[in-house]
């Protein structure tokens, strides 16, 4: 669906005395069907690269097409749902008459507008806040009105930048139930976001930028053995109560402070069953094993060097 | 999908009435209790008719700017056009839309103006050759707005330069001055405000075609910068 060749951009100042690279080079194909996933500490290049995505911007290098046409041109023909990074909705207008407003841009027929505003006001608990103004909303209130425009139409191009930026646990939680029931094959749903649990819960792929440069693709939901049994691994060993067996079994086990009978363990995949087996087998009984980072996480963090 | 660009053009109406409408409102108003509280002096009340002229011109011009001031950068500067053009619209028709009814809500409130010059002076004002000198104003005066602020969020502010520099410069060649290669070619380059105005005979057929172009070019320049123009300075804006 979108084809991204070379894609290299970079911001100028009038006179040309500053220059800062914001993309470079990236060449990618992204295909509907899939949640790909945007990461990348602040300056990125996320946002730039969802700029250019949506045709808001002229790449200074490369060219991005959406199903062979210009971006602008796909856009103008077919919409997108797309979700700013910084809601920006005019302020006057009240959350109902936004979102008929949207509809209606969206190219929803004139019948369908209002049953599918009161579906929107609906799934976004928005209901109770229909003739409040914009600018009154609280910002987990405008984030959900955010998202909810972006729905209002039935692209099959979703861009959603920092979706669940300012909500709530629940709101979040609700967030990925709505992003799985959005899937389809026709449809490409992309996700930019800080947050790397949340992409490695929703997204297929997840592309991870820094300093403007594509330094991984990491496919979520792989085991771990896919990216090598002989890596090093982290991960949090908890018993039901303290064991001498640990020591011996895991030389490196560091106790975390304050929790009597959990440890911070390393090693392959190999050596972590191994030990875990000779532990189960010298009676320690095993409360909760899970990984110290998500993979998503080590990958990033691999990635970008630790800055984040 | 319904994608025709008069689907949205209750809304966009019903926000230029709530908002720029509310001063063209109040403008139009002051102007006819103006004209209607005028007194005529002399036997044919030339005088006043005269002003009466002069107040028509310079309230269609307030009209216009004001109709037209933040037509682009407006959405611009508070990020609005992101969200707008995700949908599946044509910038250059948004805003061509826009500025067309901005078009019709001058006419709606600057022909009130001059019909009551005309009832109260008993003189035959009205027509369509009022009618074609309004839209020829708003073409070249309104053309010009739009197209700065395809450009600038001071529009409005570098209109009235503009229109301070012209007549400033026409006047100094009335009175002899400003003969210059440069004030010439300034002249030639500047919008034809002096050529717009709804008072005395109208233009001679080839600065009407001088001011009609000059408008028509303008417009045209504004739709083309927005359908060629990046829709965002940065990643975010």
């Amino acid at each position: 669906m979108i084809e991204l060749q070379g894609l290299s951009k970079t911001y100028r100042s009038l006179f040309g005395t500053r220059v800062v690279p914001a993309l470079d080079d990236l060449t990618l194909t992204l295909v509907r069907g899939e949640v790909v996933g945007v990461a990348g500490p602040n300056g990125a290049g996320k946002s730039t690269l969802i700029s250019l995505l949506l045709g808001y911007l002229h790449p200074t290098r490369g060219q991005v097409q959406v199903d062979r046409l210009a971006p602008r041109r796909w856009i103008e023909r077919h919409g997108a749902g797309y979700q700013a990074e910084l809601v920006a909705i005019p302020a006057r207008w009240s959350v109902e008459t936004a979102l008929h407003r949207y509809a209606v841009l969206a190219g929803v027929p004139g019948a369908n507008v209002r049953e599918r505003v009161e579906r929107l006001l609906t799934d976004f608990g928005l209901a109770d806040q229909r003739r409040k103004r914009v600018r009154e909303l609280s910002k987990g209130n405008l984030q959900r009105l955010g998202l909810a425009q972006a729905l209002a139409g039935d692209s099959d191009l979703l861009v959603l930048d920092e979706p669940t930026h300012g909500l709530d646990p629940l709101w979040t939680q609700r967030f990925r139930d709505v992003v799985r029931d959005l899937r389809r094959p026709s449809r490409l749903i992309l996700i930019a976001s800080h947050n790397l649990d949340e992409l490695e819960r929703l997204a297929d792929r997840v592309l991870i930028l820094h300093q403007g440069r594509l330094q991984k693709v990491v496919t979520a939901g792989a085991a771990p053995s896919d990216v090598g049994a002989s890596r090093e691994l982290a991960y949090r060993l908890a018993l039901t109560a303290p064991h001498p067996a640990v020591g011996r079994v895991f030389p490196g086990a560091e106790l975390v402070e304050g929790r009597g009978a959990e440890w911070v363990i390393r090693g392959d995949l190999a050596t972590l069953n191994r030990g875990l087996a000779e532990l189960v087998a010298a009676g320690a009984l095993v409360a909760a094993f899970t990984p110290e980072q998500s993979r998503l996480e080590s990958e990033f963090r691999a990635a970008v060097g630790g800055e984040s | 999908m319904s994608g025709l660009p008069t689907r949205y053009a209750g809304w966009m109406i019903r926000d230029f009435v709530s908002g720029p409408g509310i001063l063209m409102a109040v403008l139009a108003g002051f102007a006819l209790l103006l004209v209607g509280n005028l007194q005529v002096v002399g036997p044919s009340g030339n005088a006043d008719l005269a002003a009466c002229f002069i107040a028509l011109d310079w309230t269609t011009m307030t009209l216009t700017l004001i109709a037209t001031a933040g037509l682009v950068s407006g959405d611009f500067a508070q990020g609005h056009q992101r969200t707008l053009f995700a949908k599946p619209v044509n910038p250059a028709l948004y805003y061509l839309q826009r500025w067309l009814i901005g078009g019709m809500a001058v006419a709606v409130a600057a022909l009130p103006i001059a019909y009551a010059i005309a009832t109260r002076f008993d003189i035959p004002v009205l027509g369509v050759g009022l009618v074609a000198r309004l839209g020829l104003l708003y073409l070249v005066l309104g053309g010009l707005v739009f197209l700065l602020s395809t450009i600038t969020r001071r529009d409005w502010l570098v209109a009235i330069v503009l229109i301070a520099w012209q007549a400033a410069l026409g006047a100094a060649r009335s009175a002899g001055f400003a003969r210059g290669l440069l004030s010439q070619v300034l002249a030639a380059i500047l919008p034809p405000f002096n050529l717009i105005g709804l008072r005395g005979p109208g233009p001679e057929a080839a600065d009407l075609t001088h001011a009609t172009g000059y408008g028509a070019l303008l417009l045209l320049g504004a739709l083309a910068v927005l359908q060629w123009r990046p829709l965002a300075r940065g990643a975010r804006d």
